[in-house]
């Protein structure tokens, strides 16, 4: 067992850029569900939407990407509004469904043959995000050691990645300590009461539902430049899941929390598999069960995933870092 | 404005000969006209007509179920009524969403406490100041727009919480109080709006005597300042000790409506209402006090 | 305290029921095996041998090539992820076979890393030239009959757990899914049981799944007061839980019931509908009317009922809210996995079924009102209506959309669903 190609695995994935995409989309759900109470259980269409605007203007349109990214993030607030306007009047569970509801079906439309002209259908697009890696400035190679190195290319998307994350982060910071979000803070706590107070609560719960969706757009938009191109199996509902998982793995409704979590997220995720693929290629295991995991860490690492949510909420409902006294108070 | 009662006293006095459901007003600044609200068949507001004298603090008492609270979502428009109109300072509010109502000046509090549970009391306070600069998202971002604003705004939440006697908890999670604490900070927070109505829902309910008082205190202090004061209220001590004016409901309906020392006397709501044997149920009262 | 016991022994028992799954279990195709194009070629129901099918990559580079064996199957590895075209060698169909399609001789389709994708030529009379739109109607309406019934059998646990107990169950798919892989175990793997059989053994063991993580998980933690977004949690990893270790076991691909495969159609008028998709309608019509019966007459049904309007006032009028509670998650479970055994005959049994159907269940239960069986009854018909029917003028991949459609219109003009009450205020 070879703990040095367990751990560079870990290492690679908790820093990588998925961690930073993770990162961004649970940025995006903090605000949403962290500080506006709402909870998004779409968040994934939003990332799909922002990766596709951009593939689709350079790829299909033949534009720059300089455009396309726009456009991918103009497609995320045009969605926000879609999706708020008639459910974010109703009751918090209602808006829930129907946000789960709503990016599965789109990309179930995006991949649609009658959309195959403009998405690629089952196909995806290519080969998109050539200006992004014209300005990589990095030498070729590998950087790093071991299992834990980035090819140059990948090197540079997380620079560009992990800065977002950053931005993003202390975007949402000043947002929160201003007093625009002292009303969205105070809708999470209680809707009416803010009504009382003569503050149109589904104009700020809309504002909070477009920038905590760009910036998984945003998340969406990394996605297609790393992958220099887009696919719809990367947007299943599970993507949504995932980055949930992360945002309560770190904590909400904290500045860190969502960072933290996506990089403990990947960090665990593919410590699993990478240990699980150890163990069956090291012959430990008798034939059977090692025929078993062979080629199965995926599945494996998921259903540890659902235990450890589960045991978490049993045990420490309040997340790994959250106090327990403010759990209590509301919710 | 005096806060005295300012009920003319020859209305009065015909109120007290036929104590017919929604008399007319000196000066009201709310009046609701045939206000119809049904539940699957059960009509949970039916009311033809009803005034609250501006100036006046104004009691409603009824049993439970008999429509209060449903009245209050209605005329704050937290819910739409099958039919009717209501008018606050002559300006119609039917199909106006529950913000735009309190921004005219009608604002209210809920049965059950709404405390902003993990937001400190005073950001609870300062949540509720009108139109503040920094509240709009295209200037969250630009600090030194919004930075005296909210100096002034803190400031005069911090006065507020000096007066309802929370000022030492200013910091604290607005859920860490106690229950009575809770109401307490939720009128402060409806002052903080700037109101000319204020309707508070059952302000008593489930406060200890001590702090009862004290928000009484607190009630005749604000309608001395000029503010009209609507309030449900099951204590009839407390009815009887502030009120200028009490409307009695049941079943959706307003049985009768007058001043204090008329309205106890009527049959009719001693019936619906404070039951049969009055002795027993005052010296409950007593005994609590 | 004998909270937090149960419940710490509760998570252990989970982690030793997966692990001894791991240690028993015996593997079937996996995820990641290796990417590859597979089908069944069956003509009438029958299997049809020796039949050649060749795969071509991007370029044209010969692949691979395949011959039916005696159980019609099928299977040509790929050398990696991409995008391939496969064609069937109509020269090597028995007499008299021709394909459904004739347009549909070669297929491009794209393979991602690790899957095994099944391929679908499908042989029979050439499809008479396009039924006339009122035909196409018909048939869509029928079909929407048949989903409508489904999805709300379905749909029912989802709703009444919502309304007894604020609980957004993400897991129900899961149990649809377990119910008709229960039952294909039953049926087509190892015992070989007849499907009505398998199916009612199925139904028993998801329904006591669906009583077992109430009673062992869900109830000790209500007891702790955990929040509303704790439980949603809760579901969502039970879910992710349940769904991969069904795809350790069952693999990617999609099975089929042994027994009324394929069927002749009977014909009423403008209707068209195989015998089994006829017994599938009324025995879903008859669940339905008696889960309604159930809740309008039995003593049970009627505490539902009471609990589901309020649950405080139940509580405090002498019905034993927890054990209400225990019998909704059994006959939701239940009824859950008798939808997923009727789709599983209907069209597949797959690992996914029942996530998929979850979005439909959802939107049904949202449409017919939270928290009512009625509502899920009636969403469920009419987002199978909805869904079917729009086929008729649209690509069926997308029919989804309508139900998000239809969903999103009843909401603005009726938020609380068409059946829903609403919350109060104050
Ligand atoms: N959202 C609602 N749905 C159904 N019935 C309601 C609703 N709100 C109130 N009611 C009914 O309307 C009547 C009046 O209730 P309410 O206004 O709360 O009375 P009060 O505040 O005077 O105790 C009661 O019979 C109550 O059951
Ligand atoms: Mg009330």
């Amino acid at each position: 067992m070879d703990f040095d190609i367990i751990f560079g695995n870990a290492a690679r994935a908790g820093l990588g850029p998925q961690a930073a995409i993770f990162a961004l989309a649970a940025i995006g759900l903090n605000l949403h569900f962290g500080y506006a109470g709402l909870l998004n259980f779409g968040q994934v269409g939003f990332m799909m939407l922002g990766a596709y605007g951009t593939a689709i203007v350079v790829a299909t349109w033949g534009g720059s990407l300089w455009l396309g990214i726009p456009f991918g993030l103009g497609l995320c607030v045009a969605f926000a509004l879609a999706l708020g306007i008639p459910t974010l009047r109703l009751r918090s569970d209602y808006f829930a469904i129907t946000t789960i509801a709503a990016a599965e079906i789109l990309r179930l439309l995006i991949r649609s043959s009658p959309a195959t002209d403009i998405t690629g259908g089952p196909f995806g697009l290519q080969a998109i995000a050539n200006s992004f890696f014209d300005l990589n400035f990095l030498p070729d190679g590998r950087f790093g050691w071991g299992t834990f190195s980035y090819s140059s290319n990948q090197l540079w998307v997380m620079i560009v990645a992990w800065i977002l994350v950053v931005l993003c982060s202390a975007l949402v910071l000043a947002l929160i300590r201003s007093p625009w979000g002292r009303v969205v803070r105070a809708i999470r706590e209680d809707e009416d009461a803010v009504l009382s107070l003569g503050k149109n609560t589904v104009a700020y719960k809309l504002q909070a539902l477009v920038i905590g969706g760009v910036i998984g757009g945003l998340a969406g938009v990394i996605d297609a430049l790393q992958q220099s191109g887009v696919g719809s199996e990367n947007f299943e509902p599970q993507v949504t899941f995932f980055a949930w998982a992360a945002l309560i793995l770190g904590g909400l409704a904290t500045t860190v929390g969502p960072v933290v979590g996506a990089v403990l997220f990947w960090f665990l995720r593919e410590g699993v598999e990478s240990f699980i693929r150890e163990l069956s290629e090291q012959g430990w295991l008798p034939n059977a069960l090692a025929d078993f995991l062979d080629g199965a860490e995926g599945a494996i690492s998921i259903v540890l995933m659902g235990i450890g949510l589960v045991a978490l909420m049993a045990l420490r409902p309040q997340g790994i870092f959250g106090r327990r006294r403010s759990l209590h108070l509301g919710t | 404005m005096s806060g005295a009662t300012t009920i003319r006293p020859e209305l009065t006095q015909a109120a007290l000969e036929a104590a017919p459901p929604g008399r007319l007003k000196d000066d009201p600044i709310l009046i609701t006209f045939g206000m119809l609200k049904t539940f699957g068949g059960i009509r949970a507001v039916d009311i033809d007509h009803l005034e609250i004298e501006r100036g006046t603090i104004t009691a409603i008492i009824g049993p439970n179920g008999a429509g209060k609270t449903t009245l209050f979502n209605l005329l704050t428009g937290f819910d739409r009524p099958d039919r009717g109109s209501w008018r606050l300072d002559g300006r119609l509010l039917g199909g106006l969403p529950p913000h735009r109502i309190a921004r005219l000046g009608m604002v209210r509090t809920f049965q059950l406490t709404k405390s902003l549970s993990r937001l400190t009391v005073l950001e609870n306070m300062a949540v509720a100041a009108q139109t503040q600069r920094g509240e709009r998202l295209e200037r969250a971002l630009l600090r030194w727009l919004w930075q005296p604003e909210e100096a002034r705004v803190r400031e005069r939440a911090q006065a507020l919480l000096e007066r309802f006697g929370l000022a030492h908890m200013a910091g604290d999670q607005a859920g860490t109080l106690s229950g009575g604490q809770r109401k307490l900070l939720e009128m402060a927070r409806a002052l903080m709006a700037d109101p000319t109505l204020v309707m508070l829902d059952e302000p008593t309910a489930g406060v200890n005597p001590a702090l009862t008082e004290s928000l009484l205190e607190h009630i005749r202090d604000l309608n001395a300042e000029g503010v009209t004061i609507v309030f449900v209220e099951h204590n009839m001590d407390v009815v009887m000790d502030i009120s200028d004016w009490v409307v009695v409901m049941a079943q959706g309906r307003i049985l009768t409506e007058g001043p204090p020392q008329e309205v106890v006397a009527n049959e009719e709501v001693i019936d619906a209402y404070l039951g049969r044997p009055r002795d027993t149920a005052d010296g409950e009262e007593e005994g609590d006090a | 305290m004998s909270n937090a016991r149960s419940l710490r022994s509760v998570v252990a028992l989970v982690a030793v029921a997966v692990l001894s799954l791991f240690l028993f279990g015996s593997a079937q195709a996996q995820d990641g095996e290796g990417e590859a194009f597979s089908g069944t070629l069956r003509f009438g129901g029958e299997p049809v041998e020796g039949v050649r099918i060749s795969v071509v990559g991007a370029n044209g580079e010969a692949v691979g090539e395949a011959v039916t064996g005696a159980d019609g199957r099928w299977r040509i590895e790929l050398p990696g992820p991409g995008t391939y075209r496969a064609t069937i060698d109509t020269d090597t169909l028995p007499e008299g076979v021709t394909l459904r399609d004739p347009e549909r001789q070669t297929l491009e389709v794209t393979v991602t890393a690790g899957r095994s994708r099944p391929l679908i030529f499908a042989l029979g009379e050439p499809v008479s030239r396009g039924p006339n739109v009122g035909e196409k109607l018909a048939q869509a309406v029928l079909n929407g009959v048949k989903f409508g019934l489904i999805i709300a059998m379905c749909a029912i646990g989802l709703s009444l757990i919502f309304g007894l107990t604020g609980l957004i169950n993400f897991a129900h798919g899961e149990l649809v899914t377990l119910g008709a892989i229960l039952a294909w175990y039953f049926n087509a793997d190892t015992f070989g049981a007849p499907l009505i059989l398998a199916g009612v053994l199925a139904v028993v063991v998801a329904g006591a799944a669906g009583g077992g993580v109430e009673f062992s998980l869900l109830r000790p933690l209500r007891a702790r007061r955990l929040g509303m977004f704790q439980f949603m949690v809760v579901t969502i990893g039970l879910s992710l839980l349940a769904r991969h270790v069904m795809l350790l076991f069952f693999g990617p691909d999609r099975e089929r019931y042994i027994d009324y495969a394929l069927q002749a159609e009977w014909t009423f008028g403008p209707f068209a509908v195989t015998p089994r998709d006829f017994t599938i309608m009324a025995l879903s019509a008859v669940i339905l009317i008696g889960v309604a019966v159930f809740l309008q007459r039995a003593r049970t049904g009627k505490a539902i009922r009471a609990v589901a309007d309020n649950p405080e006032l139940a509580e405090s009028s002498g019905i034993d809210v927890d054990r209400v509670v225990l019998v909704v998650w059994v006959a939701g479970a239940a009824l859950a996995a008798v939808g997923g055994v009727f789709f599983g005959s209907v069209e597949a049994v797959d690992w996914l079924m029942g996530f998929r159907l979850l979005l439909l269940m959802f939107a049904a239960v949202v449409l017919g009102g939270l928290g009512t069986a009625y509502g899920a009854m009636v969403g469920g018909l009419l987002i199978g209506l909805v869904t079917e029917v729009s086929t008729v003028w649209a690509s069926p991949e997308i029919k989804a959309v309508f139900a998000l459609g239809v969903l999103v219109l009843a909401l603005l003009v009726r938020p609380q669903g068409i059946l829903g009450q609403r919350e109060r205020i104050g």
